[in-house]
């Protein structure tokens, strides 16, 4: 059944297709895009539980006419597993994007973006189910070009159309090496189907580079990130939502697949990589979220810092795969797994909470915002509860991962005592405690900024209506929807265990029973405790809230404005600023970050004008592609001269290419 | 008898190359062209005379027809329509191109040297003034100003192209040419009509000032 549901989503997102090219009322576009999406994720979301459930891998094989091609589908448990992620999180997204583009669709047509939606949605699920190495590059480049069109779909606006570039040249860079990678892969075999690709790991470092450079690429692995900061809030709020929770996992099942060809023992310096690589990329990604002020921007840099975390989780598998550390190894892919499912699904929430706000207020920078909680009750809350997961606190869903990360970790560290051993645990735990601590802050700063205290800037007043508008209907459904599973998996993470469990299991190779079976105890005895201090926590939370309604009830509750303590005169300017707050840490790290501040400060005691600006930039676009674009628009500048806009020059070009290489390879020779 | 037929058709193909290189008169040029078109049509009639047959013979006549005939007279009559009839100034004068043309004829003998193992004595001649052809073609196209001489090169180049392809390939010889006159006619085909929108936008057609459109 997955494989005949699977097809019919993608039969229901043809049909759309074909719809949107026939209708010429724009607001029964918008609907006929919602509901063909909706429609397909719910297919996806039935192939995706079937196969779970059933726990069996189902497959449909076509031949090809292509070289080394074959239409190859095969859902397995590792496939579900993201088909899952993506049924969810697609499905939620277009139903938000009917009320965010709900005004623009009255003087727009929307039949282009719902047209790259559906190609980003097929192309997606496509890369997760394909079998064949072409089919799967085929669906790769079709899910990042149907991306890019999204990313440029505010393309009036100068930034977002270089974001664009960006964008397009990162994915199309990393894509360059999996064109490598499969044409290694399959250098003598005559159908590149998956299964056929089998190659000794002690020889695959290469290819492992390899794989890792172009699935690191989408995924945003420092020093590839850069596109991340840029296209995600250039991109509409739910097509962020969608890249960032699912589209950037697609870079994990990737390697996650290559790493599953390699037949015999891994080489060490697979695992110390990743791990090595996953902690820089979440120690930089938070560092980078706490210093920006554009709230996507900081959401995209906190995406960067979880697939950090997840990329230290398939480093400490990796590792423990190649020290014959079986339960470790598969603690630290489950740990990788679940953070996907679960960053996926925080991730696409906080975006859609900030599309809500963006919708509200038209500004992204959080230095101007303030006080939405006041007027945006239900997406102040479910922001609030998202935030808290992301920021890995219990008993939300974002902890479960990291959680696991740790005893994984532990269980490296027990069970094998090597120097290296102790040295990767402390590197992940150090790493793990300074991105915790990072994120509490950075989440703090996020949504307090926002959402509590005081609009900040008057420019970004916004009206009661508008407000009202917003909180309706497919505004708040989508966050909901996010908000419950957010909470259902972090209390019942359990529950999921065994589907996450089962993708691990079934794709790595050469598991052994007992192995599996003592992976299997240490989960049980690690999340059962969760579930249950979890549900105490939240009957406590619940208890407490009814206790503080069941008090409020008898006494008068009077409004007043917020910071009201004292002061005669109290402005809004008053309030900590997402500068002030963040500033004490970055400073900390000023000598490592490129982040600079200017204060200046006029008259004595008491003060004229003063004012405060700091700035931080990438430090990997400042130390590495900036030089690099730099030096290359020299090149190019001092290369100009050759093209000289006469026909008869480039010609001569011709004509002397020809003549050197005749002269070359044929002139004289006996 | 065929010996002297052929030394004459490699004369006069490499003579009306010299002429192409050293005049700067468009009549002339055009007369050169259509010259050594009709004797490049007739080349394959040369060198094949033993095994001639019907094909053959029709074939060449069509060779004949069109770079002798039909092509020159297309030239000349957007030469007309142009009003130009001399190519003034172009980037390398008459005298300079001889030599350049001299430097073009060696180093396609020793360009084609190889080939003499592979070929009969008295044919050896021909790839040489068939590359040596190619050549000349694409010397006039980069040095000429005037979208005609251009036209020319174009032409020259191709005949060339043809007369290698006659003189080596003698299995399957025309299947390829005939392909090569599909180039030819939709070369002239698009630079006639190049020719005359420059002329109209312009009221010239020197190419050299289309490198105002760079920018």
């Amino acid at each position: 059944m997955g494989i005949p549901l699977l097809i019919g989503s993608w039969g229901v997102l043809g049909i759309g297709s074909v719809l949107l090219c026939f209708i010429r009322n724009r607001k029964v576009t918008h609907i006929v895009g919602t509901v063909t999406v909706v429609v397909s994720s719910l297919a996806i979301l039935g192939a995706a539980l079937w196969v779970l459930i059933g726990g069996k891998a189902e497959e449909l094989y076509l031949s090809w006419s292509v070289p080394f091609g074959s239409f190859y589908l095969r859902i397995d448990l590792l496939s579900a597993l993201f088909l899952l992620l993506l049924g969810i999180v697609g499905g939620v997204s277009a139903l938000y994007s009917y009320g965010y583009f709900y005004p623009e669709s009255t003087h727009r047509s929307l039949s282009a973006y719902w047209f790259f939606y559906f190609c980003l949605f097929g192309g997606i699920s496509l890369v997760f189910t394909a079998w064949n190495g072409v089919l799967f590059l085929l669906a790769w480049e079709g899910m990042s070009l149907a991306s890019f069109f999204l990313v440029l779909h505010e393309n009036n606006k100068e930034e977002v159309r270089k974001a664009g570039w960006v964008y397009i040249i990162a994915t199309h860079g990393g894509t360059a090496f999996l064109l490598i990678l499969f044409a290694l892969l399959g250098s003598d075999l005559e159908v590149w189907d998956f299964h056929a690709f089998q190659y000794p790991a002690a020889m695959g470092t290469v290819l492992f580079i390899v794989a890792f450079i172009g699935f690191g690429t989408k995924a945003g692995f420092v020093p590839l990130h850069v596109w991340l900061p840029e296209a995600h809030p250039a991109a509409p709020s739910p097509v962020s939502a969608l890249m960032s929770g699912v589209m950037i996992k697609t870079g994990i099942y990737g390697l996650v697949r290559v790493v599953s060809w390699a037949e015999g023992k891994i080489p060490l310096s697979w695992g110390i990589i990743c791990v090595s690589v996953g902690a820089l990329t979440g120690v930089v990604g938070i560092l980078h979220a706490l210093g920006k002020k554009d709230m996507k921007e900081i959401l995209a840099y906190s995406s960067i810092e979880n697939i950090g975390i997840i990329g230290m989780g398939l480093g400490i598998g990796l590792y423990g795969m190649s020290r014959s550390l079986g339960i470790g190894a598969l603690l630290g892919f489950t740990a990788a797994l679940f953070h996907v499912i679960n960053h996926g699904l925080l991730k696409s929430s906080l975006f859609l909470g900030a599309g809500t706000v963006l919708h509200t207020v038209h500004t992204r920078n959080i230095e101007e915002l303030g006080g939405l909680w006041k007027k945006l009750p239900s997406t102040g809350a479910l922001f609030g509860l998202s935030s808290l997961g992301i920021a890995g606190l219990p008993p939300l869903n974002g902890f479960v991962g990291e959680f696991l990360l740790v005893v994984a970790v532990l269980t490296i560290c027990l069970q094998g005592n090597t120097f290296l051993d102790i040295s990767l645990a402390i590197l992940v735990l150090l790493s793990l405690g300074l991105i915790g601590a990072g994120s509490v802050a950075c989440f703090t700063r996020l949504f307090g900024i926002s959402f509590l205290g005081e609009l900040r800037n008057r420019k970004g007043e916004y009206s009661a209506e508008r407000a009202h508008g917003v909180e309706g209907g497919t505004f708040r459904i989508p966050l909901y929807i996010l908000g419950g599973l957010n909470l259902l998996l972090g209390i019942g993470s359990i529950g999921l265990a065994p589907f996450v469990f089962g993708g691990v299991v079934s794709t790595l190779p050469g598991i052994s029973y007992d192995t599996s079976l003592g992976t299997i105890k240490i989960l049980r005895q690690t999340l059962f405790p969760l579930a249950i201090v979890g549900s105490i926590f939240l009957l406590l939370t619940f208890f407490l809230f009814m206790l503080r309604t069941w008090i409020l009830k008898r006494r008068p509750i009077e409004t007043s404005p917020t910071w009201d303590c004292g002061y005669i005169l109290p402005s809004p300017r008053m309030q900590y600023s997402a500068s002030s707050f963040s500033r004490p840490i970055l400073r900390l790290f000023h000598r490592l970050l490129p982040f600079s501040e200017s204060f200046r400060w006029e008259g004595n005691l008491f003060p004229e004008t003063a004012t405060y600006a700091s700035t931080l930039c990438d430090l990997f676009v400042r130390t590495v592609y900036e030089p690099l674009f730099k030096g290359l628009a020299r090149f190019a500048t001092r290369i100009y001269g050759l093209q000289e806009g006469r026909n008869q020059v480039y010609i001569l070009y011709i004509a002397l290419t020809l003549i050197i290489l005749m002269v070359l390879f044929l002139g004289g020779n006996p | 008898m065929e010996h002297t037929i052929l030394n004459l058709v490699v004369l006069t193909i490499l003579l009306s190359n010299i002429r192409l290189l050293n005049t700067s008169r468009l009549p002339v040029m055009i007369l050169s062209v259509a010259i050594q078109g009709f004797v490049i049509g007739v080349l394959p009639l040369v060198l094949h005379w033993e095994r001639i047959n019907l094909s053959l013979w029709i074939i060449a006549l069509i060779m004949i027809a069109i770079k002798g005939v039909i092509l020159p007279r297309l030239l000349h009559r957007s030469m007309q329509e142009a009003g130009v009839i001399r190519e003034v100034e172009p980037f390398v004068g008459p005298t300079v191109s001889l030599l350049i043309g001299l430097f073009l004829l060696a180093l396609s003998y020793w360009i084609t040297f190889p080939l003499r193992a592979s070929l009969p004595e008295e044919l050896f001649f021909v790839p040489v003034l068939a590359l040596f052809t190619v050549f000349n073609g694409l010397f006039l196209i980069v040095s000429r100003k005037k979208a005609i001489t251009q036209v020319i090169g174009y032409l020259t180049m191709e005949n060339g192209v043809y007369a290698f392809g006659a003189s080596l390939a003698v299995d399957h010889p025309f299947l390829v040419e005939l392909g090569v006159l599909l180039d030819v006619w939709v070369g002239v085909f698009i630079m006639g009509i190049a020719i005359y929108h420059i002329n109209r936008e312009f009221d010239h057609i020197d190419t050299d000032k289309l490198s105002t459109l760079k920018h």
